[in-house]
């Protein structure tokens, strides 16, 4: 439905003003050039824990080229904040998530506000704790995301992999 | 003598060929520039012409928009924050700004406060904005906190996904459509405007589908 590519609409009435890029468009790629999942999980797909213990795993994912998401902590109430929500798995305990300190950002449409944020890549660490045997890790990532003129519903990225306890 | 007469018959037949093949270039050229000025720019043009429509969706689709240019607008009947019924049917001869917006999106807060300079400005021309928040039921008290606190003068509507749906599915907010007197949009944008861009689309909506 949405196309890639830097066309732009010229009317006969609104050419001068509709062109024209804003000052915090300037560099800014089109509303559309933004794949449809704005973050991508990475890794992992199987990790390996010794059993009945507390393990860390890092979960990796990467936040789409000129987008940002809210951070678990993005100053403001009504701002999103970035969230995962863990489904019960029998044998596999999840006791907390620990989400990085995003980056207070602040950005040309306000410049005096200051939003905390993820861009790029980020990792969560996921405390778990496992019986012995195979399991799968299940959650979903619930983020909204912004670029620099326009801002997209919140979404959820359903994650997972598997956990090999020995 | 006569060999020299049938090398310059020659040359000369070859320079015309040239010449000629020269001349159909310079035509078929001339031909396809025309051609792309008129696919780029139509002055006075109907977004709905066939002529016209590939341009026109593609920067629609380039938007994220689903081009309603020149067509009715969807029709709607949402809630008010005072819990009142309002149908886009009740603005009927009059130019409309339907801009969906919500309390997450920190760019649609940037517009408000134009709209309601805008809505002061243009309401005796027989103009309104009507606001619709895409927040979740549960952030409706938010929704009223903010438009309190910022003085929004114009309607703020509770949206459905129903009306999401008929406006395109609004993958970006803002989104803002402009709708003429006569009931069909004549502008639509996603993303943050500038005041001027949005001043332009209210007075090209004032101006269309009048008597």
């Amino acid at each position: 439905m949405f196309a890639i590519g830097s066309l732009f609409l010229i009317t006969a009435a609104g050419a001068q003003n509709t062109d024209q890029k804003l000052p915090w468009q300037v560099d800014a790629p089109t509303l559309s050039s933004h794949p449809a999942n704005s973050v991508q999980f990475l890794a992992p797909v199987e990790v390996e824990v010794p059993a009945n213990t507390s393990s860390v795993v890092e979960m990796h994912f990467k936040v789409a080229d000129g987008l940002h998401i809210n951070s678990h902590a993005p100053h403001g109430s009504t701002l999103i904040s970035t969230q995962v929500m863990v489904a019960e798995s029998s044998g596999l305990a999840t006791q907390k998530i620990d989400f990085p300190a995003g980056i207070d950002t602040s950005f040309p449409f306000a410049p005096a506000e200051k939003i905390n944020v993820y861009t790029g890549e980020f990792v969560l660490k996921t405390y778990v704790t496992a019986t012995s045997g195979k399991h799968t890790w299940q959650g979903i990532l619930r983020y909204q995301a912004c670029d620099r003129e326009a801002c997209m519903p919140p979404r959820k990225l359903p994650v997972g992999f598997d956990v090999i306890a020995k | 003598m006569k060999r020299n007469q049938v090398v310059l018959t020659v040359i000369i037949v070859a320079l015309g060929l040239m010449f000629w093949s020269g001349y159909h270039n310079l035509q078929r050229r001339r031909a396809q520039q025309h051609a792309a000025a008129q696919a780029t720019l139509i002055p006075g043009a109907s977004p709905t012409d066939p002529s016209t429509q590939t341009v026109g969706q593609d920067v629609a689709e380039d938007e994220g928009l689903p081009n309603l240019r020149g067509k009715k607008a969807p029709g709607f009947v949402l809630k008010n924050t005072d819990g009142k019924r309002v149908s886009l049917a009740d603005y009927k001869g009059k130019a409309v700004l339907i801009n969906f917006w919500a309390t997450w999106c920190p760019p649609c807060k940037i517009e408000m406060p134009w709209f309601i300079d805008l809505q002061k400005q243009y309401e005796s021309q027989g103009f309104t904005i009507l606001g619709i928040s895409e927040d979740d039921v549960k952030d409706h008290p938010e929704v009223v906190k903010f438009k309190d606190k910022i003085g929004v003068n114009y309607p703020i509507l509770l949206g459905d996904d129903a009306v999401g749906k008929a406006y395109g599915g609004l993958e970006f907010l803002p989104t803002s459509y402009y709708v003429g007197r006569d009931g069909k949009v004549v502008e639509e944008t996603a993303g943050l405007a500038s005041k001027d861009v949005i001043e332009a689309h209210i007075k090209k909506a004032l101006a269309a589908g009048g008597e």
